[in-house]
């Protein structure tokens, strides 16, 4: 996929006749990110749904708690009958002077009658959320401990290291249950609960990285110079180890939501009537046989998402690090 | 390699003790106790049995004492009595410990089998057709939440279809005979088992491609043909066995993901194994059960570990630990 942008030239001119193009690593980066088309398709579609999340409840004309007990399990249609009964194609016949059509449930509505795209906006508002809220404290919050237990060494690596060990040996999802009964599930404190399983957990790629960088003679130079130990961290290790961070950010945010759904769905993470994309799912199970639009959207939404993150993800990593690339 | 396996499986006992500190902590500052259930059900229940019988139970103990009093029944053997079911916890867990060993284990054989195969099948023909279309189809399926999928399934195959029973673990009116009950349990496994093993062979299959496509340049292999050595014999005894020692790691780090994926895959399909017992437990507040599945589950967990790194060194003679 990433080809180097500045392939030197066969035969140099001589010296004097040689044209220098000077190109930063950022451009560079850049530029192979742009080239490799997955993953901008990945960028667009995530900035997609983060518009549609966002700004799309500007344009639905319903709110996602409002219930209307005469539209209940309405299928998927784009416009209806203001008496509701007749959906799609079939509204447009039957139309009268007293029954005009008018704007639909373009994807269906559950057993309050609430309208399924409205709630899956709102619901995309709380995953993404989470998504990004926990995958950027998380990532900063694991990174400065990696940061932490690789500079000091030590008893404090012996101790950070431990707690790594114990948060990768107990199950992730029995661990996040556990977490969500003693912190009263909401957005805050769901974003809490996975913080703090994430943020122990990273880390190992930041403290492998800062004891390289520590035996680096820039290293040295600083220390020399009188650099202090958080000086050390934020100006010299955490900038130096910044691309495997900028993956993990993105492949961490689709791992976020991924497990925000899961509890949700469970019943142990957003709770009714807040919407979000897990939650919609696990009202949804009852109703497999009457309305399978409920069990259909709000899982590809959280597929698109899931897969778009990972795109954007594989493509950073590619951009950053050729060596990486996949063939 | 004995004296290895020796000290690593010493190292897994402090660990194991840290672990059920942590666990223990969690569990204890969940709110509500098996008594308030009582003294919501049972209207003769009276202020004074309940606070006679937290004193009895141990309810109001400070943490250290209550952690002492579980560790010291626990290294004997008894890890309690479940307040929810009536019965000892042990006698609780090991029918469910059996049904989701089933599970993960048949599980794991053919992720194992299906990410090697798809994996050494893509990286041979690199750029064909089944390169493109597998690898396509493993990235989507990394994406893919293992609920959503395995809700979809039934949907196809329970609701549509009526092959296959939707959740459960066997059918109640199974004449008596191994094979028949066999293929009853079978019906019941097929989903849950296709989705465990699914959403972990995706990663596996991709790491399987990259790391033989790594190997595969190197020269040792062209040294190989050109001795002779059949084409077959190159791929799967010299190529593939070097390029194992990424996915090892991977294996290793992916077994409590494996325990994780058992307890939404069980609840989805109701499948009577740990991973619901423990969603119940934690719903139920019933203390001691959570713990002894967690202990259970880091146990397993850290035995996976182990066996990665023993086959680390067996895959790799040149890793010595000492």
């Amino acid at each position: 996929m990433a080809r180097e942008i500045a392939a030197p030239t066969r035969v140099l001119p001589r010296y004097e006749e040689r044209q220098v193009r000077i190109i930063s690593l950022k451009s560079i980066i850049f530029a192979r990110f742009i080239r490799n088309r997955a993953a901008v398709f990945g960028f667009l579609v995530v900035a997609l749904l983060v518009l549609y999340a966002f700004a799309g409840p500007l344009l639905t004309p319903y709110t996602p708690d409002q219930v209307n007990l005469r539209e209940r399990f309405a299928p998927p249609s784009v416009i209806m009958l203001t008496t509701g009964k007749i959906y799609n194609l079939d509204a447009i016949q039957q139309v009268s002077a007293e029954n005009q059509f008018r704007f639909g449930h373009p994807l269906g509505t559950d057993d309050l009658g609430r309208d399924t795209m409205t709630r899956s906006m709102f619901g995309g508002r709380v995953s993404l959320g989470i998504g990004f809220i926990v995958a950027i404290t998380s990532t900063v919050m694991s990174a400065f401990l990696g940061a932490l237990s690789g500079y000091l060494g030590g008893w404090w690596d012996n101790i950070i290291q431990r707690a790594n060990d114990v948060s990768h040996a107990l199950p992730d999802l029995p661990i996040l249950m556990i977490l969500s009964k003693i912190f009263p599930p909401g957005f805050w404190t769901m974003c809490l609960i996975l913080l703090m399983l994430g943020g122990i957990r990273g880390g190992r790629i930041t403290r492998a990285m800062v004891l390289r960088l520590k035996k680096e003679q820039f290293t040295e130079a600083a220390i020399s110079s009188g650099a202090q130990w958080h000086r050390l961290i934020f100006r010299h290790f955490i900038p130096n180890s910044l691309s495997p961070l900028f993956v993990s950010v993105t492949l961490g945010a689709g791992g976020a939501i991924r497990t925000e759904t899961s509890l949700s769905y469970l019943g142990l993470g957003i709770q009714p009537p807040m919407p979000s994309w897990g939650n919609m799912l696990s009202n949804a199970q009852q109703y497999f046989f009457s309305a399978p639009w409920l069990v259909f959207y709000p899982g590809i939404f959280i597929f698109l998402t899931l897969m778009c993150f990972n795109m954007v993800g594989d493509g950073l990593r590619d951009a950053f690090d050729p060596r990486m690339t996949k063939r | 390699m004995g004296k290895f396996t020796l000290h690593r499986a010493l190292q897994m006992f402090p660990l194991l003790i840290m672990i059920s500190v942590v666990a223990f902590g969690l569990l204890k500052s969940m709110p509500g106790d098996p008594l308030d259930r009582m003294l919501e059900d049972n209207p003769d229940f009276t202020y004074e049995d309940y606070v006679r019988l937290r004193a009895i139970y141990g309810l109001d103990d400070p943490f250290y004492v209550a952690y002492f009093k579980w560790a010291s029944q626990a290294v004997t053997g008894n890890l309690g009595y479940s307040r929810q079911y009536k019965v000892p916890v042990l006698k609780l867990i090991l029918p469910r410990l059996q049904n989701t060993l089933v599970l993960t284990t048949l599980a794991f054989v053919i992720a194992i089998t299906a990410a090697l195969t798809i994996g050494t099948i893509s990286a041979i023909k690199q750029y064909s057709i089944f390169d493109y279309v597998s690898m396509g189809l493993t990235f989507m399926g990394n994406s893919l939440p293992n609920f959503w999928l395995g809700l979809m399934l039934i949907i196809l195959f329970s609701v549509q279809l009526h092959w296959l029973p939707p959740g459960g673990i066997m059918s109640t009116d199974v004449p008596n005979g191994f094979w028949e009950r066999a293929l009853d349990r079978g019906k019941y496994l097929i989903m849950p088992v296709f989705i465990t093993a699914f959403s972990e062979m995706t990663a596996w299959a991709r790491y399987t491609r990259n790391s033989l496509l790594d190997v595969l340049q190197l020269d040792y292999l062209r040294t190989a043909r050109a001795k002779g050595v059949g084409e077959q014999t190159v791929i799967v005894r010299h190529a593939l066995k070097n390029s194992m020692l990424p996915l090892v790691t991977v294996i290793g780090a992916g077994f409590t993901r494996f325990f994780a994926g058992a307890v939404i895959i069980e609840t989805v399909f109701s499948y009577p194994g740990m991973g619901k017992l423990m969603f119940d437990s934690v719903m139920g507040n019933d203390f001691v059960v959570s713990m002894a599945i967690l202990m259970m589950l880091a146990y397993l967990t850290l035995w996976g570990n182990l066996l990665a790194d023993i086959a680390y060194g067996w895959l790799d003679p040149r890793i010595r630990y000492d």
